[in-house]
């Protein structure tokens, strides 16, 4: 399918590191979500949909522990319909790897440590992956939400599908 | 056996059946008194009592090893029988496959999803050959599984039986240590992994080990290729090695098995600044990279890769505006033993002030203790984790668990897997299928100490030194299916 900006093919969704398209990092001292987006979409007639947004989160580890985790709101551009979802992911089970826990000796941080401690990650999500079902041709709005910090929205617009080359 | 007439007195014994005229009106028949004497399992041409049949292996010489497997009619799932009556003639029977003992019966799904787990349940109709006995071949076919105890039932038209002694169904693998170089902590035995497997009627075979180049640490996709490439070129390199592949596992042993979580910004606000201030201290903490992505103390990533820092860089971003770097020799690394947990930020060099200091780090994101090498017959080990030694029975776990997952373990019930017990789980705090067995039903997540101490399985999602599969998986073990080997 084709994006725009033509960037976001180059996005590895499902990864949680820096990107291309990752949004910069408002200045100090600021702590939220900020979120990047496709403006438009235009998909291939037999090619699978991917919606990718990329991130990034600098927020209160406290808040995080307590907190609701990373989920989606797509609203729907002049409609009452909305579709959420949250961040969690079936990972690729390809290893099957059993972990080593730290030992029992290893020096783990207080609640008090963290009092005033952010922490921030990019991420890289296909939107799709986390809503109950499909989205079609139209414009919606989609914010993301961490720990009770919520994004300024952006925009997508997905256009009829194309015929493929 | 309508060849005859009326049976006749004077053939009772063989000495008045002699006497019987050729031209005589009434003929005695030869085989009205035949009667069924054995059935046994037919292997090199002899009958046998009993043995076991290693149902896994094709049936071919290479797989004859003159141990475990002493002819190659002890391979395969359809073993030959013979039939013997105890008079010359052909003499009609009927045999039957009878339902066996020793392992749990597949279910009806089992048998639906998989033909390897149904048994011959039909009757075999037979007819000696003229010497009155009849070799039967491919007419019976047994099941995957291990420690199933097979009899065969035959009967005469006189209804008279007999039956075989037991065949025990086993499977047989190979498996190869692939040793790195240079390693100092390698696992001293793998007997205890060959009784745990053993017990299931498996009988796993440990070839000569190879050796196969040192990598400090198999942390990405990248890493596990280079180490995928190295154990093939070793087992090519192998002519004896090489010719069991079909059903060769290779355990190799690696350095450590951590993964770096990197780039990682880790801040703290309302920091004092200026000359005799004191050290700003940031603890290591961060999201996991598997999902649910738990946020919880990290340690920073030092001493795994040779070139590898765990320092990135470290800002000052003062209150009312201004963004400074701060310089790496200032940031240092705090914490207990190898577990660096905290940040210490020198800030006396800096103007007076208040701000938020970010400070970007490699952290450990977890260590492995194994790895089951997507889509081959690979697992390797770790002998180091947490900059420490392995011990023996953490690496034996390590073997047993991976060993398992290339197995089948734990199975998921699809496919040609046995049906998923009922302390299954799959991708929840750990990748891939295990056993929760011991721990709370339901959890979302399964990590935690308190899970790995009260799991009880050897598959548990992770190295928990409980070095035996449990009640729930043993069942399912002892049924898998590993026919079309690795």
């Amino acid at each position: 399918m084709d994006y725009v900006p033509e960037l976001y093919n180059e996005i590895e969704v499902g990864t949680r590191q820096q990107s291309v398209c990752s949004p910069s990092v408002p200045r100090s001292p600021w702590h939220g979500v900020v979120i990047n987006a496709p403006e438009r979409i235009i998909p291939v007639l037999g090619e699978t949909l991917v919606i990718p947004v990329c991130g990034y989160y600098l927020i209160s580890v406290l808040a995080i522990m307590d907190g609701a985790p990373l989920s989606i709101r797509v609203d729907l551009i002049d409609s009452d319909i909305y579709y959420t979802g949250v961040v969690q992911d079936n990972e690729d089970n390809s290893d099957d790897e059993p972990d080593v826990a730290p030992p029992d000796d290893a020096p783990v941080n207080s609640r008090e440590d963290l009092e005033g401690v952010l922490t921030g990650g990019y991420f890289n999500i296909d939107l799709l992956s986390y809503l109950p079902h499909g989205l079609f041709t139209g414009t919606f709005d989609v914010t993301m939400s961490y720990a009770g910090s919520h994004s300024e929205p952006v925009r997508i617009v997905i256009t009829e599908p194309k015929e493929p080359k | 056996m309508g060849l005859c007439s009326k049976p006749n007195k004077a053939s009772k014994t063989k000495d008045a059946s002699q006497s019987v005229k050729a031209d005589s009106a009434v003929q005695p028949c030869p085989l009205k008194d035949a009667n069924i004497v054995s059935v046994a399992w037919w292997v090199n041409d002899k009958e046998e009592a009993s043995g076991t049949q290693w149902v896994n292996l094709p049936v071919e010489d290479k797989w004859v090893d003159g141990v475990d497997v002493k002819h190659k009619d002890w391979l395969g799932m359809k073993p030959s029988l013979k039939v013997k009556f105890d008079k010359p003639g052909a003499h009609s029977f009927k045999l039957t496959l009878l339902k066996p003992s020793g392992t749990d019966e597949y279910t009806a799904t089992e048998k639906a999803r998989n033909s390897h787990f149904k048994y011959t349940e039909t009757i075999v109709n037979g007819t000696t050959d003229s010497d009155g006995t009849k070799v039967i071949k491919n007419a019976v076919e047994l099941v995957a599984g291990g420690g199933y105890k097979f009899k065969v039932e035959a009967v005469d038209s006189k209804g008279k039986k007999v039956k075989t002694g037991i065949l025990k169904t086993k499977r047989k693998f190979y498996y190869v240590e692939a040793k790195m170089k240079n390693l100092t902590s390698v696992l001293s035995s793998t007997a205890p992994v060959d009784a745990e497997y053993k017990k299931h009627h498996f009988e796993p075979s440990k070839l000569t080990a190879l050796e196969i180049p040192l990598q400090e640490n198999i942390g990405n996709r990248a890493d596990s290729t280079m180490l995928s490439s190295n154990i093939v070129a070793a087992i090519d390199a192998d002519a004896e090695v090489k010719e069991k592949n079909k059903y060769l596992l290779v355990v190799a042993y690696t350095d450590h098995l951590a993964v770096k979580n990197s780039g990682v910004d880790i801040s703290k606000d309302n920091i004092n600044v200026g000359p005799g201030k004191a050290d700003a201290i940031i603890p290591v903490i961060a999201a996991g990279l598997l999902s649910p992505y738990t946020v919880d103390t990290r340690y920073l990533w030092h001493d795994l890769v040779g070139s590898e820092s765990w320092f990135v860089s470290a800002e000052f971003h003062r209150n009312g505006g201004g963004v400074e770097v701060i310089p790496e020799a200032k940031v240092s690394a705090d914490g207990s033993g190898d577990f660096w947990n905290k940040v210490k930020v020198d800030v006396t060099g800096m103007a007076v002030g208040v701000g938020r200091i970010v400070v970007k780090v490699n952290v450990v994101d977890r260590m492995r203790g194994g790895l089951a090498l997507g889509g081959a017959n690979q697992t390797c080990v770790c002998t180091r984790a947490w900059w420490r030694d392995q011990p023996n029975a953490k690496q034996e776990c390590t073997i047993i668990h991976e060993i398992g997952h290339k197995l089948g373990m734990v199975a998921a019930g699809t496919g040609i897997s046995p049906d998923k017990h009922a302390t299954h789980y799959e991708n929840k705090g750990h990748a891939g299928n295990h056993c929760f067995n011991g721990c709370s039903p339901g959890l979302s997540n399964y990590q935690g100490t308190a899970n790995l101490t009260a799991s009880t399985c050897v598959i548990f999602g992770a190295v928990n030194q409980k070095n035996a599969y449990c009640a729930n998986c043993e069942k399912v073990v002892k049924k898998l299916d590993i026919n079309a080997g690795f």
